[in-house]
């Protein structure tokens, strides 16, 4: 299978003024396409800058990131946003769902920031959030919501745009143990076959994907 | 388009009424502050470079002879304004305003009326009454139509003269003081008239226009204005510093209403550029807000500062001058908020 995703010799550190925090160096990954692939280790190792440079909304200090056969870093900034927008859907620890919108409002939001009819982009988010379970939910605010309802929103969100990329920063990491197998069925379910990054501290999640890659 | 559309309203959606309410309280508040420091230290300078920007000659010569120029102006120190009913009420001459007069001989009205054309706000120059100054006229709560008492203070013998007002012309305080002096343009014919001989017997200064070629050793307009700035220039300097002062703590509130809508706004703004957003609109978004803001606050501040000035001093402030310090706060407010989207777009 050809990668979808490929990192090669990337390094990224933080600037903070002066001072300068490596986070990662000469750090290699390929996905191929429809594989998940789960990153584990400890906080500060680099998983979700890593997802971030996989997203586009970071660049690499050095090296190439490469995502559906484009070079991420030789785009513009507008370029690496449209491209995000077109092709890539994430989940999040904490959901980032816009508390002021209902969850049918949430889900619809990326269809219609793509241009789809405000119409037509609710009636896909009903029935993304049906398929979810969330049928009965619809014109609740995040704040109404349990976190395992919100983290399902939130996957209703990511499925609705058929994403060719999925990125997951420790999708179930705010859930109780109950709800946390129950949520990474659903997405796992919910976006089968598309090309998946899974980042987690918890060898039990990572244990779900088709491979993992140790960072530390 | 429809990127921007969707992203500024859910943007706006998650703004809190309360929130604006206040902030554009504390503006208004520091504006006001900052509205009235700039009045009260700038307005001379602007009133004095404002009316003779105004003015439409070519050149003029001061001093000049008679039949020099094609205009001659003089101008006597010594005049005085009060309420129409001076003529027969000595108390009504104790509001009187010291007003520089200054004349035009007979058939010059028209020039005369080119000549402060510009500087008219209302009315225009007639022979058979005065054009008079904005701020002396809202003093004694004149208009075009009423009539005022023109008279001389230092000469007994003068009679005090009722005379309708044709025309009000925006203030000019030749001698730089705080507005307590005002000025009348009347025809010299109706000055003799009220008070046979009155002009030959006082010292008047004779300053000569061209309104087409310009002779040679001769002040052109800019130089004029490069004059009353030199003249100022003690006051220029405390004008820039005290009002640097106040504009800074206008800044000061623009910053912290920048920096409280980027609070209130990251989750929303963080959502938005996870999902594709160009990373541009989130600030600009701001900067709308925040510059809407700001318009509406200086605009406030300068009407409050300006009522403030006239209620608490004796000072006269022009709507003018409500323009030109609204101006420098939105122009001010403006500038820190484009600061800070460039800082935001350079950074994402």
């Amino acid at each position: 299978m050809a990668d979808a995703i490929r990192l090669r010799g990337v390094s990224f550190a933080f600037r903070k003024g002066r001072r300068t925090v490596p986070v990662l160096e000469s750090f290699n990954l390929s996905v191929a396409d429809g594989e998940i692939v789960a990153l584990l280790g400890e906080s500060g190792q680099g998983k979700s800058t890593a997802l971030s440079l996989v997203s586009g909304e970071r660049v690499p200090d050095g090296g190439s990131v490469e995502v559906l056969g484009f070079d991420l870093a030789r785009m513009s900034r507008d370029a690496r946003a449209q491209f995000r927008l077109a092709n890539i859907a994430q989940i999040y620890q904490d959901f980032q769902l816009l508390p002021m919108l209902t969850a049918v409002d949430n889900v619809a939001l990326p269809l219609s920031l793509r241009g789809m009819p405000r119409a037509r982009a609710t009636d896909m988010a009903r029935s993304a959030l049906a398929d979810v379970g969330m049928a009965r939910r619809l014109e609740h605010r995040p704040g109404e919501l349990s976190g395992g309802e919100q983290q399902r929103v939130a996957i209703a969100r990511a499925v609705v745009c058929e994403p060719k990329v999925l990125l997951a920063d420790e999708p179930t990491g705010s859930l109780d143990a109950d709800r946390r197998d129950e949520i990474l069925n659903l997405m796992l379910e919910e976006l089968r076959g598309t090309t998946t990054i899974l980042v987690t501290h918890d060898p039990a999640v990572a244990g779900r994907a088709h491979r993992t890659v140790l960072m530390s | 388009m429809r990127q921007l559309a969707v992203s500024w309203r859910t943007l706006a959606s998650h703004l809190r009424r309360t929130e604006l309410v206040r902030d554009l309280l504390v503006l208004i508040a520091v504006g006001t502050l900052a509205a009235f420091v700039v009045l009260f230290t700038g307005r001379v300078v602007f009133d004095n470079l404002v009316h003779e920007s105004s003015l439409s000659y070519a050149a003029l010569v001061a001093d000049a002879r008679p039949g020099l120029g094609d205009l001659a102006i003089t101008s006597y120190k010594d005049g005085g304004v009060a309420p129409s009913s001076g003529t027969d009420d000595i108390a009504a001459l104790q509001r009187t305003v010291d007003a520089t007069v200054l004349t035009y001989g007979e058939g010059e009205l028209s020039d005369a009326m080119r000549l402060f054309g510009g500087a008219t706000i209302s009315g225009a120059l007639c022979d058979s009454g005065i054009g008079l100054d904005e701020a002396t006229a809202a003093n004694l709560s004149v208009g075009v139509g009423d009539e005022v008492t023109l008279w001389w203070p230092a000469d007994a013998s003068a009679r005090p003269a009722r005379v309708p007002v044709c025309g009000v012309l925006n203030p000019w305080h030749p001698e730089a003081n705080l507005g307590a002096r005002g000025y009348v343009v009347t025809s010299a014919a109706l000055v003799e008239s009220m008070a046979p001989g009155i002009l030959s017997s006082m010292a008047g200064t004779i300053t000569a226009y061209w309104f087409s070629a310009v002779p040679e050793a001769s002040f052109t307009k800019a130089h004029v204005v490069e004059s009353v700035i030199a003249t100022n220039a003690g006051w220029t300097a405390f004008v820039w510093l005290v009002a640097f002062i106040g504009v800074g703590l206008w800044s000061f509130g623009a910053i912290r209403v920048w920096n409280g809508f980027r609070t209130s706004l990251s989750e929303p703004w963080r959502v938005l550029l996870g999902l594709g957003v160009r990373p541009a609109l989130p600030p600009l978004f701001v900067l709308v807000v925040v510059t809407i803001m700001t318009v509406l606050a200086s605009w406030a501040s300068a009407v409050i500062a300006r009522t403030f000035v006239l209620s608490w001093t004796s000072l006269y402030v022009t709507s003018q001058e409500i323009w030109f310090v609204a101006a420098i706060l939105g122009l001010a407010a403006l500038v820190v908020s484009a600061s800070f989207v460039a800082r935001y777009v350079a950074r994402a």
